[in-house]
């Protein structure tokens, strides 16, 4: 538990998931869900969850990203609201 | 979205990649016991390798080197190792998943048949995540339509 | 030694910040794309920065490898969608 790594991994994370809701482009929102994954992963391995950060590394970050922008690519690239 | 192969660049860097990924996924499967790993994380770094072929050679080349009725195949496969090994265990007078009673079987003492009894569990774990990890991004990507079930509906409709 | 290199990991933390406004803020996706991977590669070395200060850094090593393939594997997957069809916003 290093504690300057976690106030500052809590902030950066705040931050991309007001960026994502906000954003009105839907493919930049995808985007920014992927770095935010990353920034998850980062705060279960400060935490010394190893596994755990593994997981949520290659499962979220890797393949969910890439599932989410073939998924944009079939409906409209422009939000409803 | 994976439509023609014109660059070069990217095609050639995936060609001398892709090996190594498979390598490396095949050391976390291995080296599930001693260091952050496993048959789950081992079989989505696999998923993502072949997933990456496709992306960058197109789905009529990728085809050849991945058919879609072995992929379908690979995730049973991986699912009967995993029942499998469990069954066996029952069948020489244990519970389901007791790996000790393997100890018969392969000539070593009870403790190092639960450790090779997890490793063979973990392999099918594997097997069956790469699959079908490979299989949702095939289905959503071409929108479940095979391209050469096009061809018959244009004949009919000319 | 400790210090050192907890003051090594402030210190790109705080690049990270200085990146995350390309992120947030950047005009159309393009930008967007080249800041997540330009942020990919410090956070890398922030994971083995922890790794040294928890003691254990040939755990923390795997996790670093898996990310550097999985953010070259998504960066070319957002190219080959934004190749394949030219939509400006």
């Amino acid at each position: 538990m290093i504690l300057p790594f976690d106030i500052i991994l809590q902030l950066f994370v705040i931050i991309c998931a007001v960026a994502a809701i906000t954003v009105k482009d839907l493919m930049s929102a995808v985007i920014i869900l992927g770095a935010y994954s990353f920034f998850m992963c980062l705060m279960w391995a400060q935490m010394g969850a190893v596994d755990v950060a593994f997981t949520e590394a290659s499962v979220s970050a890797g393949i969910g990203t890439i599932l989410c922008i073939a998924a944009v690519m079939k409906t409209t690239r422009r939000t409803k609201d | 979205m994976v439509f023609r192969k014109e660059d070069i660049i990217v095609s050639t860097i995936a060609r001398i990649l892709i090996p190594f990924i498979q390598l490396y996924a095949l050391y976390v499967i291995m080296h599930g016991h001693y260091s952050p790993g496993g048959g789950f994380q081992g079989g989505v770094i696999l998923g993502a390798s072949m997933v990456l072929l496709l992306l960058t050679r197109g789905h009529d080349e990728a085809k050849y080197k991945i058919p879609e009725n072995m992929v379908i195949t690979l995730s049973s496969i991986g699912v009967l190792i995993y029942a499998g090994i469990g069954f066996l265990c029952i069948l020489l007078l244990g519970n389901f998943l007791d790996y000790s009673k393997l100890a018969v079987l392969l000539h070593v003492d009870p403790a190092h048949a639960r450790s090779l009894g997890i490793l063979g569990v973990e392999i099918g774990v594997g097997f069956a995540v790469m699959a079908v990890m490979y299989s949702i991004f095939l289905d959503i990507s071409t929108g479940g339509v095979l391209p050469e079930d096009e061809e018959p509906e244009e004949g009919t409709e000319a | 030694m400790n210090v050192f290199f907890l003051s090594v990991g402030l210190i790109l933390c705080i690049l990270v910040l200085l990146v995350l406004y390309r992120v947030v803020f950047g005009p159309g996706v393009y930008n967007r794309i080249a800041a997540i991977s330009a942020v990919g590669t410090k956070t890398l070395i922030i994971l083995l920065i922890m790794g040294y200060l928890y003691d254990r850094v040939d755990m923390f090593i795997d996790i670093s490898m898996v990310y550097a393939f999985l953010n070259f594997i998504g960066c070319v997957a957002a190219a080959k969608y934004l190749e394949s069809e030219k939509w400006m916003p």
